[in-house]
């Protein structure tokens, strides 16, 4: 199964993108009504990044950033996190992801497991709970990153990994434009 | 789309996210903050109560027609379950006006406001850093924020934003809750913390004082948060041999958090406690013990 590289000729562009947009919030809000056993013990992808990589692998820099901003607002919707921090998090992935891009060869479903696995382990893992330390530090003077939450981020981060060639499959057959024969 | 707006988003977009989170570190309560943290939350409740809708639309397809194989079974041990609980109904109503009497001896002000609001659990945080849920009712129904959140079970936690059409409620479970507590045999004061990951802990009890694993433990209300008497969590381990003068205990939630759907709201804190609200003969005893003179 190929995956198409990133053509700066042939970017989707916005008018195809826009029920991407709708279907970000909804996935978001799916992912806070799935089963209490499933989504809290880290069995689920991360849509919000996973859509946000999508859109920096497909489309131009400006509409990857919009959408990594957007879908960041809406990703902190059920916890008190401070808003922006997740807006932050997926700029940032933006950032790494399109920098890699233009080195690398990523043509395969390979390529794409180790590239989620690196960039969001890297964020979630990392930059997630030392931001939110800085800005809302934790209780009792501990630490946001435990034991227990980082074996719940490399969960996560793990299915994320695994779901993203699938899922980029998917969004590929919906939003990419049919090739004239 | 304008090539300069292009050039230059995102560097707007890594600003503006960088402002939210200094408005909200600077003030967690303020009004960027708030419409930021609210804005999305108002949004996709509406998201949320489709979704549960269609959810329980399945569930009730199932009950109702695949899950009836082992009814009649089934309705012979519900019909012993009743038998039992109305002989309890009628120990408990005798326990319940013992109660009233002493109360009306005490002069103390029925703790049992009448008004609550009942709501449904909209999502949970699927996050590893908190441990928080969003319900169906906000302020447009009268929630305010701190308002105590709780379930048939015991104590859920206290709502800490608000939305007009649902609130985000933080668990009593979270690391940063706190809930000032007795436990119930010999009413020893305790305070309440959450460990995260669904577990609860004791703080503050000294060694040496009654603490024994099954003790309930329940809200005190002194801290004006919660409503008094709500069941907590029962000890489920007691540390008495590490160093410090605190022994450590942990709990097991009351309430049964993987299967909560339906939560109920008290919309306005209770007023803090009210010492002149005791009856003069109790005064007449916290007095005489306040200024009795210590013997040597």
């Amino acid at each position: 199964m190929a995956f198409p590289r990133y053509s700066p000729a042939a970017p989707l562009p916005f008018s195809r993108l826009w029920p991407f947009f709708l279907l970000g919030p909804v996935l978001t809000a799916l992912t806070g009504r799935a089963e209490v056993g499933v989504a809290l013990a880290g069995f689920r992808p991360e849509w919000p990044f996973l859509l946000t990589l999508y859109l920096s692998l497909r489309t131009e820099g400006y509409l990857a950033y919009i959408g990594a901003f957007y879908f960041g607002l809406f990703q902190g919707y059920l916890s008190p996190t401070p808003p922006g921090l997740y807006s932050l998090k997926l700029l940032v992935g933006v950032l790494i992801v399109r920098g890699v891009i233009r080195k690398l060869e990523l043509g395969g479903a390979g390529s794409l497991f180790l590239l989620t696995l690196g960039v969001y382990g890297g964020l979630a893992g990392g930059l997630e709970p030392w931001l939110l330390g800085l800005v809302k530090p934790a209780p009792k003077a501990a630490p946001y990153l435990t034991a227990e939450t980082l074996l719940l981020t490399a969960r996560i981060c793990l299915i994320t990994a695994l779901a993203c060639p699938l899922v980029f499959g998917i969004l590929d057959r919906l939003f990419k434009p049919k090739e004239a024969p | 789309m304008p090539p300069r707006f292009k050039a230059f988003s995102p560097l707007f977009l890594f600003l503006l996210a960088l402002a939210l989170m200094s408005a909200y570190a600077r003030n967690p309560k303020g009004p960027t903050s708030e419409i930021a943290q609210t804005l999305p939350l108002m949004i996709l409740a509406p998201v949320n109560s489709g979704l549960n809708y269609v959810a329980d639309e399945v569930e009730n397809v199932w009950l109702n027609y695949f899950a009836l194989l082992n009814a009649n079974a089934e309705n012979q041990s519900l019909k012993q379950t009743v038998t039992r609980l109305r002989r309890r109904v009628v120990e408990l109503e005798e326990d319940r006006k013992a109660n009233e009497r002493y109360q009306v001896l005490l002069n103390l002000k029925a703790q049992n406001p009448k008004e609550f609001l009942a709501g449904r659990i909209l999502a949970w945080d699927p996050g590893p850093w908190f441990q928080a849920v969003a319900v169906d009712l906000g302020s447009r129904d009268g929630v305010t924020p701190e308002a105590a959140v709780f379930s048939d079970q015991g104590l859920v936690g206290r709502v800490v934003e608000l939305a007009p059409n649902a609130a985000k409620v933080l668990l009593v479970t979270d690391r940063s809750s706190g809930v000032d507590a007795f436990i119930q045999r010999n009413r020893v004061n305790v305070l309440v913390t959450g460990l995260g990951a669904g577990r609860l802990e004791l703080e503050y009890v000294r060694k040496g004082e009654d603490v024994r694993l099954g003790d309930l433990v329940v809200s005190s209300g002194l801290d004006g948060i919660f409503p008094e008497g709500l069941a907590i969590g029962v000890i489920s381990q007691v540390d008495n041999a590490g160093l410090g003068i605190f022994l450590r205990a942990e709990l097991r939630p009351s309430v049964d958090f993987s299967s909560l759907k339906e939560i109920l709201i008290r919309p306005t804190n209770p007023s803090p406690f009210d010492w002149t609200q005791l009856g003069p003969a109790v005064l007449t005893i916290f007095e005489k013990k306040v200024s009795r003179p210590r013997s040597r």
